[in-house]
């Protein structure tokens, strides 16, 4: 007999990790069909599960969308919508016909187009280039909760103001920390376009012991990817294709075709 | 990016102040494109999600009692984030021609768009308020840590203590978004 008084969550928690026998499980089912406060419970467990492994699940049919379907269906919704398409017309327009511009520059100054392609397609390669996934993971084993976890979650959250005054904070307050740090340091700097100290935050990870120092080097390419300068950039690439351990060495590789 | 520059972007969205909401494309999409291009996407659903973002944005606006509490920035990708993660379920979907396909209007997507995006909140704010210990043990379990690492890191006396804090912490998540007023609304 389930003890849906007592054994509430944790029956919740086998349920939906799938450890319960199959005749369990048929008792169970049963009683969330009879039971809407159980159903319901087992329904939030089941968002909140999604809601970190980052799944998507639907809403509920029977939630009321009245007053949303009401504007939405209004013409000064309407005419809102057209206006953020047209001027999403605007945008991507604009961007496809840089290039073409640039040509026409080419008439009038042949160093104005190089320039000014040169600049446009460094954008769109640092969009293509730059990658979170490249981020290091600072989880440590420390039985302690560690100032550098909030600056990965503020980093994350896409605060990078936040992060940069954590991070400061812990480089100063720490002596012994995990050099990876560094690189956050930079990439906030780099994100508020303070591409000097992000270049000095970089330039720490690339000097530093670390195994890992050969991120300092890619992340010094990107600042100088996303800040257009080309010589510096090409002989920061040049540094990491000459070793095949050094981090992202196929990136930087296939970086420099794209940009000869 | 400060309060009041988010003050200014949602003002300009509820005017169609073209030359701001121009550079809002101009200084937030590039991110988004990065995003939607790295996990499935093209160009051109990205600025299809961008504008259903800003839209359905300023829906929020209109008619709820709506803030940002986070940068303008970072509200709008986490919000395009979502609704591409909600547009590849819906393709999955297509593909695999699963389950019987309910006929909604255009009208009635985008509010449950901005329902499921005001649940997402509600749930990140919930764990928000969860203590340190519980946001983080949480957080490493969801990313699968082994039990192992996690009672190394957290000083536990064993897998199964590891496992009860674990699912405390889960009960307390769920407790704290059931008293909320919105759970009835949007769960």
């Amino acid at each position: 007999m389930l003890d849906i008084n007592n054994n509430r969550n944790e029956l919740i928690e086998q349920y939906l990790t799938g450890i319960m026998t199959p005749e369990t499980t048929f008792a169970f089912e049963k009683l969330i069909a009879e039971n809407e406060s159980l159903a319901k419970d087992v329904e939030l467990v089941k968002h909140l599960n999604a809601h970190f492994n980052e799944n998507y699940i639907s809403l509920k049919n029977k939630i009321d969308t009245t007053d949303l379907d009401s504007y939405f269906r209004s013409d000064e919704a309407k005419i809102l919508k057209k206006t953020i398409e047209n001027i999403g017309i605007t945008y991507a327009s604009k961007k496809k016909f840089k290039f073409p511009i640039s040509i026409a520059a080419s008439l009038i100054g042949l160093f104005i187009c190089v320039a000014g392609y040169f600049q446009f397609s460094k954008h769109d390669l640092y969009d293509d280039y730059y990658t979170e996934t490249d981020m290091p993971s600072l989880v440590s084993r420390s039985a302690t909760h560690d100032l550098s976890i909030e600056i990965v979650y503020a980093y994350q959250e896409r605060q990078f103001s936040k992060a940069n005054n954590l991070y400061l904070t812990y480089i100063e307050s720490t002596t012994s920390f995990n050099e990876n740090i560094f690189i956050y340091g930079g990439m906030t700097y780099l994100k508020l376009n303070e591409y000097d100290k992000a270049l000095i935050e970089f330039n720490k990870m690339t000097l530093s012991n670390s195994i890992d120092n050969s991120k300092g080097l890619w992340f010094t390419a990107m600042v100088y990817l996303k800040n257009d300068n080309a010589i510096k950039l090409n002989e920061t690439l040049k540094i990491i294709i000459k070793n095949p351990e050094n981090f992202n060495y196929t990136k930087a590789k296939q970086l420099l075709d794209e940009l000869d | 990016m400060t309060q009041s520059n988010s003050n200014i972007y949602l003002k300009a969205l509820l005017d169609g102040d073209e030359k701001i909401i121009l550079k809002i494309y101009s200084e937030m999409l590039p991110n988004v494109a990065s995003f939607i291009k790295k996990n499935k996407g093209t160009q051109h659903d990205a600025q299809e999600i961008f504008q259903k973002a800003l839209y359905q944005l300023t829906a929020r606006i209109k008619i709820r009692d709506f803030e940002i509490n986070t940068s303008f920035e970072a509200y709008l990708f986490t919000a395009c984030k979502n609704l591409w993660r909600r547009e590849l379920n819906i393709r999955k979907k297509e593909v695999r021609n699963d389950g019987v396909f309910e006929l909604v209007s255009e009208e009635q997507d985008n509010s449950r768009a901005v329902l499921e995006q005001e649940r997402w909140e509600l749930f990140e704010e919930k764990i928000i308020s969860l203590s340190d210990n519980c946001k983080e043990l949480l957080q490493l379990y969801f990313k699968k840590v082994s039990y192992k690492v996690i009672v190394e890191k957290f000083g536990y006396a064993n897998e199964n203590t590891a496992f009860q804090r674990v699912f405390k912490c889960k009960k307390r998540l769920a407790e704290l978004v059931k008293l909320d007023k919105r759970f009835q609304e949007l769960c």
